[in-house]
């Protein structure tokens, strides 16, 4: 096939509005907060209906090493934002850095994820009674957005050090940041509801 | 305006062109890779039908216990069975399909696109549905056929629902919610990227408004039937107490979970046919719809109401009466807009120049007449005294069916009789065609009617026989008749399809005169579905003033100065905001295994979860990762996206 035999003879505008990208991610992200949004509807429609809170002799979950875990997270999306701006000024060197540090610091909050996930079995299991179901499954969702949001954060690294982004395009990188910020964004309902709440709640 | 000038070559060298382009490799390996929005809406109307079917033939072996009193068709396990496979089937692998497939197939020729706006996704979204659908029916071969109700009420479907059948239905709702999810988010960004230049909202088919609206519903409402059922899963097989009153649980969350998705589908399957209707019946009348932004209205609306109606399924649950009103109230509300819709449809009736009454008309005009019975049942139902009465009767059970068939199931025929031309490239035998219409909505209406004065009379629902001398015997035997003779209109209309597939009466590009863009192209449609992207400058871009057919309509042949794209990739128009400026070009992704496999590994998770092994488990997510690894892989390398 004879390549340009019919080919554009004005300019077509390119850069203007949304691209389809950007448009599926939102509606990815206003279906998934749906989800994280039932999900705790589900956990208060219990909660208001149980004679205690925790229920069972349940004691509230520590909070020192999640509160640690909280702030490397939330300094999570500050990185990220960084690295956007950083992409947009074509300064990749400094893009790369603080993408690398936004993956570094969601690591180590999958890490003390794992870490809980193997300690917590002790004290109670999602099958000690509802509360145990409740914390194991919401904060299981949370894990697992975050696993998917560290892959895509992998991807975009990998494609940052080839040379795919620059300033003017650098979509793939902006969409994989808005999946990071949300899952950042559900962080800040699911750690006051799994963690205060039942010290507020506690007899 | 003009982006790519054809004069340089024929008309034909452009169309040539542009099919080497845009077809899909010859064979097999076409089969698995394609991302044809048109051959995807194929296989959904075909596969979405054969679940119709199946659901239909359930259906009947039910009716056909209930003909008689204490007869011995189905024994009782196996009457749960058939209640709640029929129910499933309908609701998961038709109702909510069938509307993906003629949204698959039209709304991008209604718009003036080349494609969806994911193509691959596209693939995806039909290729999980036709897997979860395998899943569920696998259930039937390994003995373990659902029995819960396909509403699943708990405790019925988590303590007294022993094996696998109740873990195939959770686990099997999930997985076909995956693809109306993905199918969602693909028809929202193509109405707002993909429409021609010119292409405002407000002149948008009224079919595309409609499935925009449910599009997003389906965003909203979806993850209710993902989590209800996960959690569901997880009770039975992982040992959690979610819905376990004992430690903590509340058998009314499934209540509540399940029927805010449960509501709010009704209106998801319905909306989209009642676009159907806004293209069949101005056709037909030979006049643009009357009242066009009402109609528009009226759809949102109703999409917006029907998320404050789902615990009108629940006034018997001894809910507070404050709550209770407040619901009512909404579900009482949820009828205007319906009545809104109905106005517009009698308007554009009232004001016809001159009525073509065709099979597909027929069938069009047959839905809204018997909608109507169903819309009357439906406000009686939502007044909570009333509801008591009738709640978990034949009263229900009419009610339910009225709205679904003749709100979806008469529409899918009138969409049948009316698009078909344009699938197939032949026309459909029009005396047939009113056969099957009249010998179906009759059978419907003898089918359904007498089941009000069943549940008036005080049969419950779901129940698998009864003694004689209850005064039900008369109304069941007719109910049972007519069921028989709704499944002779569909065979007539399958025959039909038959007689003139051999018959093959060509089409034409717009055989009813109509004056939307899907009739400005070839019958049937070329690979790339316009050779030229039409610029539309009105709602009925084929229509002059004078609702006259345009002569020669856009889009067919490029003319020197059209909107014609290159021919070396797969590459359509974007367009801006919601006047839809020209935005750009854009390259669409070819054919792909991806979404294949995609979809066969996700089927090894659900398996392994269902099977409750964990390496089998493990292997799938492994696979699932490694599959969109291999689909994102392009845009590491520098490939098409």
């Amino acid at each position: 096939m004879s390549a340009g035999a019919i080919r554009a003879h004005v300019d077509v505008p390119t850069g203007t509005g949304r691209t389809t990208a950007w448009w599926g991610m939102v509606m990815t992200i206003l279906t998934e907060g749906t989800l994280f949004a039932m999900l705790l509807f589900v956990y208060f429609y219990l909660f208001s209906r149980a004679p205690e809170w925790p229920l069972g002799d349940i004691e509230p979950p520590e909070l020192l090493v999640v509160s640690v875990r909280t702030a490397l997270l939330f300094a999570s999306s500050l990185t990220m934002s960084v690295t956007d701006r950083a992409i947009r000024r074509g300064r990749t060197g400094l893009a790369t850095t603080f993408l690398a540090g936004t993956i570094m610091l969601g690591a180590v909050f999958l890490v003390g994820h794992v870490e809980e996930m193997l300690r917590m079995p002790e004290e109670f299991t999602w099958a000690t009674n509802v509360y145990g179901s409740l914390f194991y499954v919401v904060v299981n969702f949370h894990g697992a957005h975050l696993l998917i949001g560290l892959v895509m954060l992998a991807f975009a690294l990998v494609a940052l050090r080839r040379g795919r982004y620059t300033p003017e395009r650098h979509e793939g990188l902006k969409i994989v940041g808005m999946y990071w910020h949300f899952v950042d964004v559900v962080w800040v309902f699911v750690f006051p509801t799994l963690y205060l709440l039942p010290h507020v709640t506690a007899p | 305006m003009s982006i790519l000038d054809p004069t340089a070559d024929s008309p034909q060298q452009v169309r040539q062109r542009l099919t080497e382009t845009w077809s899909d490799p010859y064979g097999t390996p076409g089969f698995f890779s394609t991302v044809d929005h048109k051959r995807v809406g194929h296989r959904y109307l075909v596969t979405s039908f054969v679940f119709f079917l199946l659901g239909g033939v359930e259906a009947l072996l039910m009716r056909t216990q209930l003909a008689t009193p204490d007869a011995a068709v189905l024994n009782p396990d196996l009457y749960n069975r058939m209640l709640t496979m029929h129910g499933t089937t309908m609701f998961f692998l038709f109702l909510g399909t069938i509307i993906a497939a003629w949204g698959n197939y039209i709304i991008p020729l209604a718009i003036g696109a080349r494609d969806m706006a994911y193509p691959r996704m596209n693939a995806l979204s039909y290729w999980v549905f036709l897997f979860a659908g395998i899943f569920l029916y696998a259930s039937f071969f390994v003995g373990a056929i659902p029995d819960g109700g396909w509403f699943a009420y708990v405790p019925l479907t988590t303590d007294y629902s022993a094996g696998l059948a109740m873990d195939f239905w959770a686990l099997g709702v999930v997985f076909v919610g995956i693809s109306s999810t993905v199918g969602a988010i693909n028809f929202i960004v193509t109405v707002f990227k993909m429409r021609a230049p010119g292409m405002t909202m407000s002149r948008l088919p009224l079919v595309v408004w409609s499935t925009l609206t449910t599009s997003f519903m389906i965003l909203l409402s979806f993850p209710a039937i993902t989590l209800a059922p996960l959690l569901m899963a997880f009770d039975r097989i992982v040992g959690t107490h979610f819905f376990d009153a004992a430690l903590g649980g509340d058998p009314l969350l499934w209540q509540h979970l399940f029927w805010f998705w449960g509501h709010p589908i009704v209106y998801v399957v319905f909306l989209p046919p009642i676009g159907w209707l806004y293209m069949i019946i101005p056709t037909f009348t030979g006049r643009p719809i009357a009242g066009y932004n009402w109609a528009v209205a009226a759809t949102v609306a109703t999409g917006f109401i029907s998320f404050g109606v789902w615990v009108h399924h629940m006034f018997a649950t001894g809910l507070p009466d404050v709550t209770a009103s407040f619901f009512s109230v909404a579900s009482l509300g949820v009828s205007f807009p319906t009545a809104v819709a109905f106005f517009v449809f009698t308007a554009t009736l009232w004001t016809a120049r001159r009525i073509r009454w065709t099979a597909a008309m027929l069938w069009a005009v047959g839905a809204l007449v018997s909608f109507v019975i169903g819309g009357i049942s439906g406000v009686m139902v939502a007044i909570m005294p009333f509801d008591w009465q009738a709640h978990d009767t034949y009263f229900v059970v009419a009610h339910l069916h009225y709205v679904l068939v003749a709100g979806n199931v008469l529409p899918m025929f009138a969409a049948f009789h009316y698009w078909l031309p344009k699938v197939t490239g032949w026309m459909l035998d029009e005396r047939l065609g009113k056969t099957s219409f009249w010998v179906t909505t009759i059978g419907l209406h003898v089918l359904f009617f007498p089941q009000h004065w069943l549940g008036l009379v005080g049969m419950p629902r779901r129940v698998y026989t009864y003694p004689a001398g209850l005064g039900w015997d008369v109304a069941n035997l007719a109910s049972t008749v007519g069921g028989y003779m709704f499944a002779a209109g569909v065979l007539i209309a399958m025959g039909n399809f038959f007689v003139s597939w051999r018959r093959r009466a060509p089409a034409g590009s717009n055989p009813w005169g109509a004056g939307t863009l899907e009739w400005a192209t070839t019958s049937p449609v070329a690979p790339y579905n316009f050779a030229q992207i039409p610029e539309v400058h009105d709602r009925y871009p084929l229509w002059t003033l004078d609702g006259d057919v345009v002569d020669d309509p856009v889009g067919i042949a490029p003319q020197p100065g059209g909107v014609v794209l290159a021919d070396e990739h797969h590459e359509t128009l974007e367009t801006v905001g919601l006047d839809a400026r020209l935005g750009g070009v854009l390259a669409m992704p070819g054919p792909s295994y991806w979404p294949f496999w995609t979809a066969a590994a996700t089927f090894l998770c659900f398996f392994g979860f269902l099977i409750q092994n964990p390496i089998t488990l493990t292997l799938g997510l492994v696979a699932v990762a490694a599959t969109l690894i291999g689909w994102h892989h392009g845009h590491l390398t520098g490939g098409e996206h």
